[in-house]
């Protein structure tokens, strides 16, 4: 990913996913690969013997998509404009038609989280229930409708899909695209805070 | 590779015989290189150190209980694990405290190695307490992402 990020520094040692070769905005993107607890989502009282999931946090409107959900989500969209008559920017509780479609359409593998962050004042959307997420896309563009699914790995990224899909049990992948390269979330340290 | 129920994953305790009924947890994480590209995540809830970080940590428990305060005790914990964790004010609740948990710095990944419903490992679990599928794996994690340093977080069920 050195080249794509045009930095010294080499996050991926080899490109794990095929990005669309004409990009639209200068934005970035980035793919993460997504290891669910599938009987998690199934039923999100399920006895699991331990605490054995964690979760990502981002901002609303870096959402681009979730291979998981995206017809929905298209679908959804699409109705939310035609009942709205509006532009796409509409917001509904607090969220762009987009970004309400997204949820709508994306529980239980996504979700609007009342955690918040100091520094922000969009909505977290909350990606639950994770045995672990694998950032494995890097791009200095953005796309226009482009999301990532299994046919834009390569070898080696489709060689990470599979060994993750066997290690635990009732895993479910999942390709999360989202807009921008920055932290999910800026990280917020003791120094930058009024009681430091 | 593991059957389909179980949770134990990639690890190898050194020992069979339990050490309590507490469970335990192992998480691996990919500490990026760089502060600006990644996801803040929380520690894992209970954790008791990392395996960089076990060693240091000990000395630090044993000079609290040879006097060290409480607070200065905490302080070193919190210098020990800043190169992973720091203390949280990222992430705050809807009621306005942060949690208590520390949060990551920047990971480029986060994986669950292995779960047991007792606690098989005195201390923390490192490289050489995962099976041999469980090596292979790390080592293909630390091939994908060549500049970044990799952690193993012990965690307890309390």
């Amino acid at each position: 990913m050195l080249q794509e990020m045009g930095a010294p520094t080499q996050l991926i040692r080899e490109r794990m996913v095929d990005f669309p070769t004409d990009g639209v905005g200068r934005d970035g993107t980035l793919v993460w690969l997504l290891a669910y607890a599938g009987q998690l989502l199934r039923d999100s009282r399920a006895h699991v013997p331990l605490e054995i999931t964690t979760q990502l946090l981002f901002p609303a409107d870096r959402f681009v998509g979730l291979d998981l959900t995206w017809e929905q989500h298209q679908k959804r969209y699409t109705e939310l404009l035609k009942s709205v008559e509006t532009d796409p920017v509409l917001r509904t509780n607090y969220l762009t038609a987009y970004e309400l479609a997204a949820v709508e359409a994306g529980r239980p593998h996504l979700e609007i989280s009342t955690i918040e962050h100091p520094q922000l004042n969009r909505p977290l959307m909350i990606v639950p229930h994770l045995y672990g997420a694998f950032l494995i896309g890097i791009s200095p563009v953005s796309y226009a409708d482009w999301h990532c699914t299994r046919n834009n790995l390569t070898e080696l990224g489709r060689e990470l899909y599979e060994r993750v899909k066997q290690i635990l049990p009732s895993t479910k992948l999942g390709l999360l695209t989202l807009r921008g390269t920055e932290p999910l979330v800026p990280l917020v340290l003791k120094s930058d805070t009024d009681d430091a | 590779m593991q059957s389909e129920k179980s949770y134990d994953g990639f690890l190898n305790p050194p020992g069979e015989c339990r050490v309590s009924d507490e469970g335990e947890r192992v998480w691996l994480f990919v500490r990026a290189p760089i502060d600006s590209v990644g996801a803040i995540v929380m520690e894992p809830y209970e954790m008791i150190a990392t395996d960089r970080t076990y060693d240091e940590e000990c000395v630090a428990y044993y000079a609290l209980e040879f006097g060290l305060s409480f607070e200065e005790y905490r302080k070193q914990i919190e210098r020990i694990r800043e190169p992973l964790f720091v203390p949280n004010f990222t992430f705050r609740s809807d009621y306005g405290f942060f949690y208590d948990e520390m949060v990551s710095r920047p990971v480029l990944a986060v994986f669950l190695m292995g779960a047991f419903e007792k606690r098989y490992h005195e201390q923390v679990y490192t490289y050489d307490d995962l099976t041999d599928d469980g090596k292979a794996f790390y080592d293909f994690i630390q091939m994908l992402y060549p500049e970044s340093e990799l952690y193993l977080a012990t965690a307890l069920e309390t």
